[in-house]
């Protein structure tokens, strides 16, 4: 070996090791990016309030809960409630682009899935109430755009939680946003 | 010194690599449901319901009538007869898997024939706050009765959803019912 020979030169290793803090999380990023947009797409993640009273033109259709009420209670303590919501249709497609499913929440609580047994009971006993149908049979009712229609939905739950669940629509158009009516 | 060092971690890698593989549970296990226990008398909780099972009655034949017809049931094993008391805890659902597990280990899914007017817990919806009860029939062998266990859930397609496992109390051979009747 020469005495004037060059030293050997350490690879420095840290450019690498920085650039795998970047890399890795990229990697995990981009592998599940297709997972994560599923997810939003079939996930009712963000509510979007409705004040009460008022409208909003989400999902295809212009939304009014025109009310929300107790109708019956049976002996075992069940009370039957009854939301009745307008539609006024500005997307047919949009609104058509079912299933529309309906619960009625209580805040940080249990969730009261709607009961067509019970929506059909109530409207077979309202006359005036025979073309409405549950928010569900509404998208394939043919409408156009500029038409309304009625739509009635029944809860049973306990009487004591009655003045406290809101009326929440999960519309597959609007996924990860749901509708949720205040009262 | 370095190479040595170097084998014995590669070797080390290779047999913890093999021993997760051999230990790794199977897909099934993976996304079966989380399952909470408990014993009659119980009132047993998962994350969306609550079960409390009493009692339950075993018998050879069944017996009911449905307008003028008098239907009897027969098996080559037993029927088993229960009404669990049920409530759903965070939404409302319907418990529509029922099962039997005997000592061997396979399950008995529950029995659709009995008379149509009587509640089928399988088919009752249950809403949270109010509690529910519903009737359960299963068709199992005999020497499948002691030991059982009953296992509901919302639904076994959903996988990792949750469901309870009650272990039911031996049931005396001379209580067997020679023919149990429907109240009309």
């Amino acid at each position: 070996m020469s005495a004037d020979a060059a030293p050997a030169v350490k690879p420095k290793r840290w450019p690498y090791a920085i650039a795998l803090l970047f890399v890795l999380p990229l990697a995990v990023a981009v592998h599940s990016w297709e997972a994560v947009r599923d997810w939003l797409h079939y996930s009712d993640l963000i509510a979007t309030h409705v004040p009460a009273g008022k409208s909003l033109d989400i999902g295809g259709a212009e939304w009014r809960l025109v009310d929300l009420q107790k109708v019956a209670t049976s002996k075992d303590g069940a009370a039957t409630v009854v939301a009745q919501l307008e539609a006024k249709i500005t997307d047919a497609e949009k609104f058509a682009l079912g299933p529309c499913l309906t619960r009625a929440a209580k805040p940080g609580g249990p969730i009261w899935w709607s009961d067509s047994s019970a929506q059909d009971n109530y409207v077979n006993s309202k006359p005036e109430l025979k073309d409405a149908k549950s928010c569900w049979r509404a998208g394939a009712a043919g409408l156009k755009a500029g038409d309304s229609i009625t739509m009635v939905e029944a809860f049973k739950m306990p009487e004591n939680v009655v003045d406290q669940v809101r009326l929440e629509i999960l519309l597959p158009s609007i996924k990860p946003y749901y509708l949720v009516f205040d009262r | 010194m370095n190479r040595l060092a170097s084998i014995l971690v590669v070797a080390a890698s290779i047999l913890a690599l093999q021993a997760m593989r051999q230990t790794r549970p199977d897909y099934a296990a993976i996304t079966s449901p989380v399952s909470v226990s408990g014993g009659m008398k119980e009132s047993i909780a998962s994350r969306d319901f609550k079960v409390e099972i009493t009692g339950y009655k075993v018998a050879r034949r069944l017996k009911y009538t449905e307008g003028d017809k008098t239907v009897e049931l027969t098996t080559s094993g037993v029927w088993v007869l229960l009404a669990p008391k049920v409530e759903a805890l965070t939404q409302t659902l319907v418990l529509s898997s029922a099962a039997w597990r005997g000592p061997n280990g396979a399950d008995y899914l529950a029995s659709d024939r009995g008379p149509g007017r009587i509640p089928m817990l399988t088919s009752t919806t249950i809403n949270p706050g109010l509690p529910a009860q519903g009737v359960l029939i299963f068709e199992i062998p005999e020497d499948q009765l002691q030991g059982g266990k009953i296992r509901l859930a919302a639904t076994r397609a959903l996988p990792v959803d949750n469901e309870v496992a009650v272990t039911m109390s031996p049931y005396k051979q001379e209580d067997i019912i020679d023919v149990f009747e429907f109240p009309k």
